[in-house]
């Protein structure tokens, strides 16, 4: 089954809270080559975080659910696998650089210990060389050897989010799970951090998964992008085909005036109104509340179209070659109400 | 790091005192005539200013406080009981080892098996061993200790004759009380480690380990108990000020001449140098429990120890 190396087919996870469930990840498929990096772009909410634990099956042990799907890693299924035969997939084949630098490293253990952890868990060397080896791993990421016993509280928040890189890539890891890993920075250590991203997964080409709000970081370091809303992919293609051909309403709302794309904007602009709410989602397209080519039928069966061998979306519309939509009625059309 | 320890010791001596100051106050305060408590409703006026006289509260306030607070702190003398004429020091020497012999077992009992529960309880959030978990510690929470005291001694010792009802005379007598007044301490200490590690299980630092692929096992004992340890110290320093103190109420059910005991008939005799005696001896023992907590959490925490060492 599959001849990539991760495949993630119908994804769907689903977090209870209150007695509420919260439709988190509604139907997510992707698939990633060894070396390829794909980005995910998307508003606050709209389930990155949550992919990413589901794939390294480390979602909450009480509270989260993945409801439907199936995931392979190496044409292996993820969510066959017993709990201790994860314990050799989590930080050996697969890793994680966390959202949060600030709550990722346990206030209470050196940060050398912690990258220590990982790499005694799936390396087999004795304790010296270990240590030595968690050593090496942070003075790659630019922190001196000398600062190994000091704790997560001596470090800034860029310094403890370097130590998050070192420990997720202390085992060269085949699949490595960025979650916003420059958010938490300044711009300049952005760029670092970034390079040493690159420049690991060249040296042992790793896959990526790279989640931020950044364009220009999408621009210089994936292959795919897909754009994810409400838990959903609403479009998904080449690098390429998402800059030159945005498609969707919401990605072209997202990319905003994208043409002058290098230069200009970099973040994702913010769309009129707000993502729905996770545990009422509504009928059909989630984005239609906020869609400015809204129609009645938006709220039935969304059909998924190829544009292309890579690039697709999930839209009722047609688009019309210059790129903007065929609308058979104006936008808040009375068939509303 | 020792210079805040001396700093710590000095606040402690002040705090001690003060607390001198207020009990004595209070009993000075409390209505009701020492000397007519002492020799009945028929004695007369003479006897009766005699008798003040002798027991020095004839004296004007300042200098009766002025004189406890020498004699206590100073000559590490708690007084004569009006009560009894016995030496305070010698009564409270006698009836401690009495109250540790309770309070110690139930301690480390209640910490113990309260901690395990709550850990228990914790990892298995929603799941029945959990509920029943809650169930019973709010049970236990909120039984009145006397009411289980007796229940008991009908049960273990009235119907099956496990164990004497009260007095002292074997060892098996401290069984019931030391099982009544941990199970109330116990409970709250399960509670309290429960939603303490219930904190800690959905810390981002556990979703970190978890992607480490570290053992679960291995993730409780090494990241989530240390970081839910702080608020478990705190149950059991308060636990632990609380052994020397006895419970008046187990020990009146009981029938153990302990401390708590000797408080409460201090209390009802106004007889002050019990009072004040027992009660600094508290307070020095509370304050003493206190800095070793604080000494602890700065063991445990690199944030704390850093913060005294500035
Ligand atoms: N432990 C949880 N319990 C309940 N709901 C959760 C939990 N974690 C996430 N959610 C909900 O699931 C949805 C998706 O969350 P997720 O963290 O995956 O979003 P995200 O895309 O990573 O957002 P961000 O860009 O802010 O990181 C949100 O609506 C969030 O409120
Ligand atoms: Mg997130």
């Amino acid at each position: 089954m599959g001849n990539q190396f991760l495949e993630v087919k119908d994804l769907e996870v689903v977090y209870t809270q209150n007695k509420k469930m919260v439709h988190a990840v509604n139907g997510v498929s992707f698939s990633l080559g060894k070396g390829k990096t794909l980005g995910i772009v998307g508003e606050t909410g709209a389930g990155k975080t949550t992919i990413s634990k589901a794939i390294m099956r480390i979602l909450p042990d009480v509270g989260a659910r993945i409801t439907n799907g199936e995931i392979y890693l190496n044409g292996e299924s993820v969510l066959d696998k017993s709990e201790e035969e994860m314990l050799d997939v989590r930080g050996k084949v697969v890793s994680m650089i966390f959202q949060d630098p600030m709550t990722a490293l346990n206030p209470l253990m050196t940060v050398g210990d912690q990258i220590l952890e990982v790499i005694e868990l799936h390396n087999d060397c004795d304790k010296k060389e270990a240590v030595k080896l968690a050593g090496d791993m942070l003075e790659m990421v630019g922190i001196p050897r000398v600062r190994y016993k000091e704790y997560p509280h001596q470090f800034s928040g860029g310094m403890k989010q370097r130590v998050v890189i070192a420990m997720a890539l202390a085992c060269n890891p085949e699949l490595l799970l960025a979650d916003e890993p420059t958010t938490a920075l300044d711009v300049t250590v952005q760029a670092q951090v970034l390079g040493l991203i690159r420049d690991l997964r060249e040296k042992y080409d790793t896959a990526l998964i790279l989640i931020t709000h950044d364009l220009g970081v999408v621009a210089q370091t994936c292959d795919e992008v897909a754009v994810i809303y409400a838990g959903q992919i609403v479009e998904y293609g080449t690098k390429e085909d998402l800059f030159d051909h945005p498609t969707h309403p919401y990605t072209l709302g997202l990319f905003g005036s994208l043409p002058g794309m290098a230069e200009g904007e970099k973040r994702l602009h913010s769309i009129v109104g707000l993502p729905p709410d996770p545990t009422n989602l509504p009928e059909g397209c989630k984005f239609w509340p906020r869609c400015p080519h809204m129609t009645e039928a938006c709220k039935g069966e969304i059909p998924v179209k190829h544009l292309s061998e890579t690039h697709y979306y999930r839209c009722l519309k047609d688009r019309n070659p210059d790129g903007t939509f065929e609308d058979q009625t104006k936008p808040g059309g009375n068939e509303n109400g | 790091m020792y210079k805040y320890v001396i700093k710590r010791l000095i606040s402690m001596i002040i705090i001690v005192v003060c607390a001198g100051i207020i009990v004595f106050t209070l009993m000075y305060l409390a209505p009701g005539d020492p000397a007519r408590l002492q020799l009945g409703q028929w004695a007369t006026e003479d006897v009766l200013a005699a008798k003040r006289h002798e027991l020095g509260i004839d004296l004007p306030y300042i200098v009766q406080l002025g004189k406890f607070l020498y004699n206590t702190f100073l000559r590490f003398d708690f007084g004569i009981s009006w009560q009894s004429s016995m030496p305070v020091m010698g009564e409270l020497a006698v009836r401690l080892p009495r109250t540790l012999m309770i309070g110690i077992p139930s301690m480390i009992l209640s910490v113990v098996v309260g901690t395990v529960l709550g850990i228990f309880a914790a990892t298995h959030e929603g799941r029945l061993g959990d509920s029943l978990t809650m169930v019973l510690t709010m049970v236990l929470v909120s039984a009145p200790d006397f009411w289980v005291a007796l229940m008991f001694i009908i049960l273990f010792a009235a119907k099956l004759g496990w164990v004497p009802a009260f007095g002292i005379e074997s060892l098996k007598s401290y069984i019931l009380p030391i099982i009544c007044s941990a199970l109330p301490v116990m409970a709250v200490n399960a509670r309290q480690a429960r939603s303490s590690m219930l904190e800690v299980i959905r810390a981002d630092y556990i979703t970190t380990a978890r992607s480490k692929g570290q053992k679960s096992k291995v993730i409780v004992r090494r990241h989530m108990f240390p970081n839910a340890l702080m608020p478990i110290i705190t149950g059991v320093a308060g636990g632990l000020c609380k052994v020397v103190a006895g419970s008046p109420v187990i020990e009146s059910v009981f029938s153990i001449p302990g401390v708590g005991a000797y408080l409460l008939s201090g209390v009802n005799y106004r007889d002050r140098p019990v009072v004040c005696g027992c009660v600094v001896f508290f307070a020095l023992f509370t304050s003493i429990v206190v800095l070793l907590m604080d000494l602890c959490y700065a063991f445990l925490d690199p944030r704390i120890k850093a913060q005294y060492s500035k």
